[in-house]
């Protein structure tokens, strides 16, 4: 399979197959224009990029930079690290995290479940009889939130794969008001207490995601948190690729109408009332927030 | 033809039936969206040959989170 410029081609994508330098140029200018048109980060002075040592986040992390010094704006940028403790696991990636951050020469912050919590997630698994991906989530969005207050936007990692798969869960649980939190600037009502978190990895395919890494050579290691397990979102990837092998467009198409449907969704939503954990503090949808309740039985 | 799998860390002994990455991952029952082939240290796809002598890594596109 050959490049439009007749070189071999390392992978496909929605506009032909392409070799290494052009799918490079043609992976930057897809997340370059998404920081252009949906306006991501203009205004801000101080930018957090959520980090793993995955390869979402720091690819995230390295061409939020590289867009940063191109346009020669005047913004500062740390990578914000939630270490939950899993061990056989997060060590290592943590360890590639480090390695990346003193590379870009970009402050890295690292929060943990121990020291917000007193237990690390294995600990609190032994203590709480929940599924772990829920507690994880739970815990690791409050830090999220809590933790991304000094900065004007927090940027992700999501991939177009992840917005799809989530776009298609929310269908099939008929959860809209979630569906009006997506999108590639997330939530809809404006609250103090939540900083605007966006994704410049929104219109990328999570391949074109992990072939870039590969071509810029990241090394990063392959590990898997021991606690992944099947779940519905596995169901919708599986299903999703499996589509994709009929039309590679499956995934861009679904987020395209996502994208038209969003702003009547954004605007029905806008008007809910964003109430505040009586604990802590923070916006909840209760009277305590889920993390604070799950932090009740860990004492 | 060996072949190493990244997301099991490990080398299978592959009994190859035939030409092409397609085939091979076809073979292997995996989806070509949630895996690269690299052989010899170069990414491969759709019509590259491959033969019992070449190096074979597959990667998992999927993070392990």
């Amino acid at each position: 399979m050959f490049c439009h410029c007749g070189k071999k081609a390392v992978i496909e994508t929605r506009i032909g197959p392409l070799c290494k330098e052009h799918f490079v140029e043609f992976f930057e200018s897809c997340v370059f224009d998404t920081f252009d048109n949906f306006e991501l980060i203009s205004n801000a002075k101080n930018i957090g990029v959520a980090v793993s040592g995955g390869k979402d986040s720091t690819v995230t992390l390295y061409l939020t930079q590289k867009y940063v010094e191109n346009k020669n704006l005047n913004i500062e940028i740390e990578a914000l690290c939630i270490d939950e403790g899993i061990k056989g696991y997060r060590e290592y990636t943590i360890n590639d995290l480090k390695r990346v951050c003193s590379d870009l020469k970009v402050p890295l912050r690292i929060v943990s479940f121990k020291q917000e919590f007193n237990y690390t997630l294995d600990e609190s698994l032994k203590k709480i009889n929940t599924k772990s991906c829920r507690l994880c989530g739970i815990f690791r969005r409050y830090l999220l939130n809590k933790y991304s207050k000094d900065y004007d936007v927090i940027l992700t990692g999501h991939n177009l794969d992840d917005e799809a798969q989530s776009f298609l869960m929310n269908i099939f649980n008929a959860n809209t008001d979630l569906i009006a939190r997506q999108g590639p600037i997330t939530g809809v009502i404006s609250s103090s207490g939540f900083t605007t978190r966006a994704k410049p990895l929104f219109w990328c395919r999570e391949k074109e995601v992990f072939v870039y890494s590969l071509i810029k050579g990241f090394n990063l290691r392959f590990v898997e948190c021991p606690y992944a397990s099947s779940s519905f979102r596995e169901v919708a990837r599986t299903f999703l690729n499996e589509l994709e092998l009929e039309d590679i467009n499956v995934k861009y198409n679904l987020i395209n109408y996502l994208l038209r449907i969003l702003p009547d969704l954004k605007k029905a939503y806008a008007n809910g009332e964003i109430k505040r954990c009586k604990i802590c503090g923070e916006p909840s949808s209760q009277e305590i927030c889920r993390a604070c309740y799950y932090k009740k039985q860990l004492a | 033809m060996k072949v190493f799998l990244e997301k099991e860390g490990k080398y299978l002994d592959v009994e190859f039936k035939g030409k092409t990455v397609p085939d091979l991952l076809k073979q292997l029952n995996l989806n070509p969206q949630e895996v690269v082939v690299v052989k010899n240290d170069e990414i491969v796809l759709g019509d590259e040959p491959m033969s019992e002598q070449d190096d074979v890594k597959i990667l998992s596109v999927i993070s392990g989170g």
